[in-house]
């Protein structure tokens, strides 16, 4: 793989980090609105805004390794009519945007019910301009459900675990059963389901027509290992979010007495994540010459 | 509009690669850089007739450059503009504008843009336009010592040597409608029947 691919992969996901748990916050403002007003905020190493803030301007500042003429990236906005790589980059300043006025909002005071929803619009928007990037007729690899599936997908699992990750910064011992209940159980089904889908496109991909003179052969070689790695790595996230809801249950559950749990997961999700872009990438050719 | 086109003829190509070596010098390209390459494909395979193996094998050259689509999936694709598409349908980058983000190099079937390392910026066969502006052919069609290689308006050549526009290795036209003809090797056919290779890979793939 080349060196400017590691950027493309860190850059998708730093930003796919900060949309998931974007998205996680509107959903524990709107649904748990208690457990939201208990977060940090500002300049604390437990505050959201400050977290998601940090990992878009990484993923950005990333972003430019990619180029190879980062001076003339003022160009980049040019053509918003056809290049999905321009709407990208337009909805990354929006969300970004988003982001800084939700950081600083403690001294604007606006409504911050209406900056969530617009935060997680544009992040979504980000995540489906970004995916619609990779989705192009020469590339069979990337040119299909597959694409938009994985890249929101991942956003939805780091946003799950995201959120455990604050409660257990924030309040270890405070119960909150039934939030944790249901972070775990979308954490849970956003893993079966990626699971299930993963095989089926790792399936398609096997049986792809020879269409380009570089083309891998997907069941072979370090991307069949690491395809195998990456679903034993799902199949352990699984278990351990199941693990975890099954404690949930228990009204008087803290999520203190899984803290080990959930580090080690955390961790497990952040491999296996980069192990699927990394095959995202890996998996590259293109029809004809 | 004009649509500027080269027309290549495979039957007659000897895959000496001048024009390949005419192009980088005239556009002094660092190593590793090619912006017309002659892809020498190759296959077929032994058949047994009686008690006798006999080789039913097959060879011939692909020289190909930007094809100047009448479709162009680079420049649809550019985020910042920098490929642009002249009256004449000659397809340029215009790499004061370029970020340098590869993309085009991703799309284009024909992998016809290349990264410049030492600009940051990408770089294309542009026709020759500064030639062609003085009246003057492109490198390659004048150093090609079989003549194989020619260019001129699409319809003109189309006229003059009613050719194809497909054969193996190329992609399907109808993605990016290129602007080439091109006069098949008779061995051609056989590229479709029997497990055809680029031969030069290892030439031709870091280009």
């Amino acid at each position: 793989m080349h060196k400017s691919e590691w950027s493309l992969i860190s850059f998708t996901l730093l930003s796919q980090m900060s949309v998931g748990l974007l998205l996680g916050l509107v959903f524990t403002h709107f649904v748990h609105p208690s457990i939201f007003s208990q977060l940090d905020t500002g300049f604390s190493y437990r505050s959201p805004e400050l977290i998601m803030l940090s990992l878009v301007v990484m993923a950005t500042l990333i972003s430019f390794l990619h180029l190879g003429n980062p001076l003339h990236s003022f160009n980049a906005l040019n053509n918003l009519n056809g290049s999905w790589i321009s709407r990208e980059i337009l909805m990354l300043s929006v969300f970004g945007l988003s982001l800084l006025i939700l950081f600083l909002n403690k001294h604007i005071n606006l409504p911050e019910s209406a900056l969530l929803i617009i935060g997680g619009l544009s992040g979504i928007l980000l995540i489906f301009s970004m995916a619609r990037i990779y989705m192009i007729p020469t590339i069979p690899v990337w040119n299909n459900f597959y694409t938009p599936f994985s890249f929101i997908f991942s956003a939805l699992i780091f946003g799950s675990m995201g959120m455990l990750s604050l409660i257990l910064l924030t309040n270890p011992n405070t119960v909150y059963s039934n939030y944790i209940q249901q972070i775990t159980l979308m954490g849970m089904t956003i893993i079966f389901v990626n699971l299930l889908v993963s095989v089926l496109h790792f399936y398609k991909l096997t049986r792809l027509e020879f269409t380009g003179l570089l083309q891998l052969k997907f069941n072979k070689g370090n991307y069949f290992l690491i395809f195998i790695l990456r679903m034993i790595l799902m199949g352990v996230i699984l278990a351990g979010l199941i693990y975890i809801f099954q404690q949930a249950i228990n009204p008087n559950f803290i999520i203190e007495e899984s803290r080990i749990l959930i580090i080690i997961i955390s961790f497990i999700i952040m491999i296996e994540e980069l192990m699927g872009r990394y095959l995202f990438y890996k998996g590259f050719f293109r029809l004809g010459v | 509009m004009k649509r500027l086109a080269f027309y290549f003829d495979s039957s007659n190509c000897s895959g000496c690669k001048t024009c390949q070596v005419a192009c980088k010098d005239k556009n002094n390209l660092a190593a590793g850089s090619l912006w017309r390459k002659v892809y020498e494909v190759s296959g077929g395979e032994w058949i047994q007739k009686n008690k006798a193996w006999i080789p039913n094998i097959y060879a011939y050259n692909v020289s190909l450059s930007c094809n100047h689509c009448e479709d162009p999936i680079c420049l649809k694709n550019c985020p910042t503009n920098a490929i642009v598409k002249r009256p004449d349908g000659i397809v340029m980058i215009e790499q004061h504008k370029c970020i340098g983000c590869k993309y085009c190099s991703w799309v284009c079937p024909y992998g016809a843009p290349q990264f410049d390392e030492e600009k940051g910026v990408m770089g294309k066969c542009d026709l020759c336009a500064d030639y062609i502006d003085q009246g003057k052919n492109p490198t390659c069609v004048d150093a090609c010592p079989t003549r194989s290689l020619d260019f001129g308006d699409y319809d003109d050549l189309a006229k003059k040597y009613k050719e194809v526009d497909h054969i193996y290795p190329l992609p399907d036209p109808e993605i990016t409608k290129p602007s080439i003809l091109i006069k098949p090797h008779k061995d051609a056919q056989m590229a479709k029947e029997i497990n055809p290779e680029v031969a030069n890979m290892e030439e031709i793939k870091h280009a």
